[in-house]
C-alpha cells in the first residue's frame, strides 16, 4: 500500500514533466506597458502580426513582430504552431515581399534575453520567447 | 496633387537623407539568382523557349536588389535583373521611391512590376514558388514593367486581409512577340488589383487595361504587285495576246520578289498586310486597316486566383483572359490549377495548364483564321524541389506540353524535362 501510494505520487510530479517535453510551450510577449497585454490577443491575430498582414494591436496602436534568430529551438516551435510555415516556406513568403517591394521580413533577433529587454522598453514590439523564459519584465499576451 | 505632394517628400526626404546620412537606416543589398538547364526531346517545337537539345541560358537570372530607407516614411529600391534571355544585359525590373503615408497606405512612384497575376511581382524569383519557372500558357504576356505609380491600401475586416492596389502609367519598350522584335509605346496603362487572404486562404481580382501601339507595318509594295498581278492576270485572261501574256510575265516577276521581301518581314506585319488583302479577297465586311492594326488598339487583361497553403498542403488555380482590339492578336482564356505536398524539405507538385485563343465572332473571325493567328496549349507538370536550407531550393521538373493548335494549324507535342536551382541571398 505505501509502495503504491508513491507510486502515484512519482506518477503525478511526472504527468507536467513529459508534458512539457512532449509540448514545450511558446509564450508570445509584450511590455508591461502595453494596454493590449489586458485584453486577449488570439493565435490568429499573433500569426497575422508575424506574416506582416496586420500592423496595429487591437486598440489601433502601431506593431511591430520580431523574430528569434534562425535555429532557435523556440522560433522553430513558433513558425511550426503559429505560422505552419517551414523555415524554407517562411523564407519563400517574405522574399515574395521583399522582392515586389512589399514588406521586409522581421528582424531577427540573437536570443530571448536580449527579445525580453528591446519588448521590455518599447510598447509597439511584440515577440515570441520559450515559456521557460518568461519573466517579470514582460507580459505574457499568449501561450500555446 | 497627391503625385505631387508625394514627389515633394521624395526630394526632400532625399536631399535630407544625404545630409544626415547616419540616421538612417543602412543600405540592404539582396538578390536571388536561378541557375538551370532544359532538355526537349522534339526539336520541331518550342516550349517554354526551348528548342530541342540542352539549354543552359534559358532559366538563368541573375538579380541584385538595393534599398535604401532614406527617413521614416520614404524607401528607395532597385533591381537590376540580368536575364539568359537576353544576353544577360541588365535591364532594371524596379526602379521606384516607395512613400508609406501611413501604416496602410504606400504610393510608389517609378518603374513597378505590372501586377497582371497572382506572380507578377514576383514572376522571376525561382525561390518563391515551386516551378523552375511560370507555366508560360498562363504568364507568357510580353511585358512585364511599366512606368508610373502604384497605390496600395491595406484594410482587415475581421480576419480578412485585404490590399487594394491602384496602377497608372506608360511603357515604352521593345516587346518580343513571336520570337521577334516590336518598337511598342503601351499607353494609359491602368489597373485595380484585390488581394485578401484568410487564414491559408488567399483570394485575387485583377483588371488592366493599355493601348497599344506597335511598329507594325503594312507591305504597301507587296499590295501593289499583287493587285498589279491580278489586273494583268484578268487583262491575259480577257485577251490572251502578246502583249497581255508579257505584262503578265512581269507582273509575275515582280512580284515574285515581293513575296521574297514580305516573307522577310515580321509575323505581325505580314498579319497586317494579309489582312487587308484577305479582306477584299475574301469579301469581308472588316475594315481591316482600322481593325487590323495596332494604333492606340486597347487590350483587356483580366485574372483570379484563389490558392491555399497549410504548409504540408497547397494549392492554386489562376485562370486570365485577355481581350485584344485589335484583330492581329486573338484574345486568349487561360487557366491553371497546381497541388503541391510537401514532406520535410521535399516538395512534389503537379499542374496543368490550358491556353486557349478565342477568335473574334463574325468576319473579323474569319479573316483572324484566314490569317492563322490562333494558338491552343495545355501541358502537365510535374517536378520536385528540395529545399536544400533556407536560402537555396533543388528543382527537376517534367513538363508534357501538347502545342494542340500552333499558329492555325494542328501543332507538335514535347517533353521537357529541366533542373534548376534557386538562390535568395
Amino acid at each position: 500500500m505505501k509502495y503504491f501510494n508513491r507510486l502515484m505520487v512519482s506518477a503525478l510530479l511526472l504527468t507536467p514533466v513529459l508534458a512539457s517535453l512532449s509540448h514545450a510551450e511558446t509564450a508570445v510577449i509584450v511590455s508591461l506597458k502595453n494596454n493590449n497585454s489586458y485584453t486577449s490577443i488570439d493565435k490568429d491575430l499573433i500569426t497575422r502580426i508575424f506574416l506582416g498582414k496586420v500592423s496595429d494591436f487591437p486598440d489601433g496602436t502601431d506593431v511591430t513582430p520580431l523574430y528569434l534568430k534562425q535555429g532557435d529551438y523556440a522560433r522553430e516551435a513558433f513558425n511550426r504552431d503559429f505560422l505552419s510555415k517551414s523555415e524554407s516556406q517562411l523564407s519563400g513568403y517574405w522574399s515574395r515581399l521583399r522582392f515586389s517591394g512589399k514588406g521586409e521580413a522581421p528582424e531577427d533577433i540573437g536570443s530571448a534575453a536580449e527579445l525580453k529587454a528591446l519588448v521590455a522598453n518599447d510598447p509597439s514590439l511584440i515577440g515570441y520567447i520559450d515559456s521557460s523564459d518568461v519573466d517579470g519584465t514582460i507580459k505574457v499576451v499568449h501561450q500555446y | 496633387m497627391r503625385i505631387g505632394s508625394i514627389v515633394g517628400s521624395v526630394v526632400v526626404a532625399l536631399v535630407a537623407a544625404s545630409s544626415a546620412q547616419a540616421k538612417s537606416s543602412d543600405l540592404n543589398i539582396y538578390g536571388f539568382m536561378s541557375v538551370g538547364m532544359g532538355i526537349l526531346d522534339n526539336d520541331k517545337v518550342t516550349i517554354e523557349g526551348f528548342e530541342g537539345e540542352g539549354n543552359f541560358k534559358q532559366d538563368t537570372i541573375l538579380a541584385l536588389q538595393v534599398s535604401k530607407q532614406v527617413n521614416d516614411k520614404t524607401t528607395a529600391t532597385g533591381q537590376l535583373v540580368s536575364r539568359g534571355t537576353d544576353d544577360f544585359k541588365t535591364e532594371a525590373a524596379w526602379a521606384f521611391v516607395s512613400y508609406q503615408a501611413t501604416e496602410d497606405f504606400t504610393a510608389r512612384m517609378g518603374r513597378l512590376r505590372i501586377p497582371f497575376f497572382y506572380y507578377s511581382e514576383f514572376l522571376e524569383v525561382g525561390y518563391a514558388y515551386n516551378w523552375v519557372r511560370l507555366p508560360s500558357d498562363i504568364y507568357n504576356i510580353p511585358f512585364s514593367s511599366f512606368d508610373g505609380v502604384d497605390f496600395t491600401q491595406r484594410f482587415s475586416i475581421g480576419s480578412l486581409d485585404n490590399s487594394i492596389q491602384v496602377n497608372y502609367g506608360r511603357l515604352t519598350d521593345e516587346l518580343n512577340i513571336f520570337d521577334e522584335d516590336y518598337k511598342a509605346d503601351l499607353r494609359n496603362m491602368a489597373g485595380i488589383s484585390l488581394n485578401s487572404t484568410y487564414g491559408d486562404w488567399g483570394f485575387r481580382l485583377g483588371g488592366q487595361r493599355t493601348e497599344m501601339t506597335l511598329d507594325t507595318e503594312v507591305d504597301t509594295a507587296y499590295i501593289a504587285a499583287v493587285q498589279t498581278a491580278t489586273i494583268a492576270q484578268a487583262a491575259f485572261n480577257g485577251a490572251p495576246t502578246q502583249e497581255t501574256g508579257a505584262a503578265l510575265q512581269a507582273a509575275g516577276t515582280a512580284l515574285g520578289e515581293a513575296q521574297a521581301n514580305f516573307d522577310k518581314t515580321r509575323r505581325i506585319d505580314q498579319g497586317q498586310t494579309g489582312a487587308l488583302l484577305l479582306s477584299q479577297q475574301m469579301g469581308l465586311d472588316v475594315d481591316a486597316a482600322e481593325e487590323f492594326a495596332f494604333d492606340g488598339h486597347t487590350a483587356d487583361f483580366y485574372n483570379a486566383a484563389v490558392t491555399y497553403d497549410n504548409g504540408d498542403y497547397s494549392f492554386i488555380t489562376e485562370v486570365t483572359a485577355i481581350e485584344y482590339e485589335s484583330g492581329l492578336l486573338v484574345d486568349n482564356r487561360a487557366w491553371l490549377a497546381s497541388v503541391a505536398k510537401r514532406i520535410g524539405s521535399t516538395t512534389t507538385h503537379l499542374t496543368y495548364s490550358n491556353s486557349r485563343d478565342v477568335l473574334n465572332s463574325g468576319d473579323s473571325g474569319k479573316l483572324q483564321k484566314a490569317l492563322n493567328l490562333q494558338g491552343e496549349d495545355k501541358s502537365v507538370t510535374l517536378g520536385l524541389r528540395y529545399d536544400y536550407d533556407v536560402n537555396t531550393a533543388l528543382k527537376v521538373e517534367a513538363q508534357y506540353h501538347d502545342e494542340l493548335i500552333h499558329q492555325g494549324v494542328k501543332g507538335d507535342h514535347a517533353m521537357l524535362y529541366s533542373f534548376a536551382i534557386d538562390v535568395i541571398f
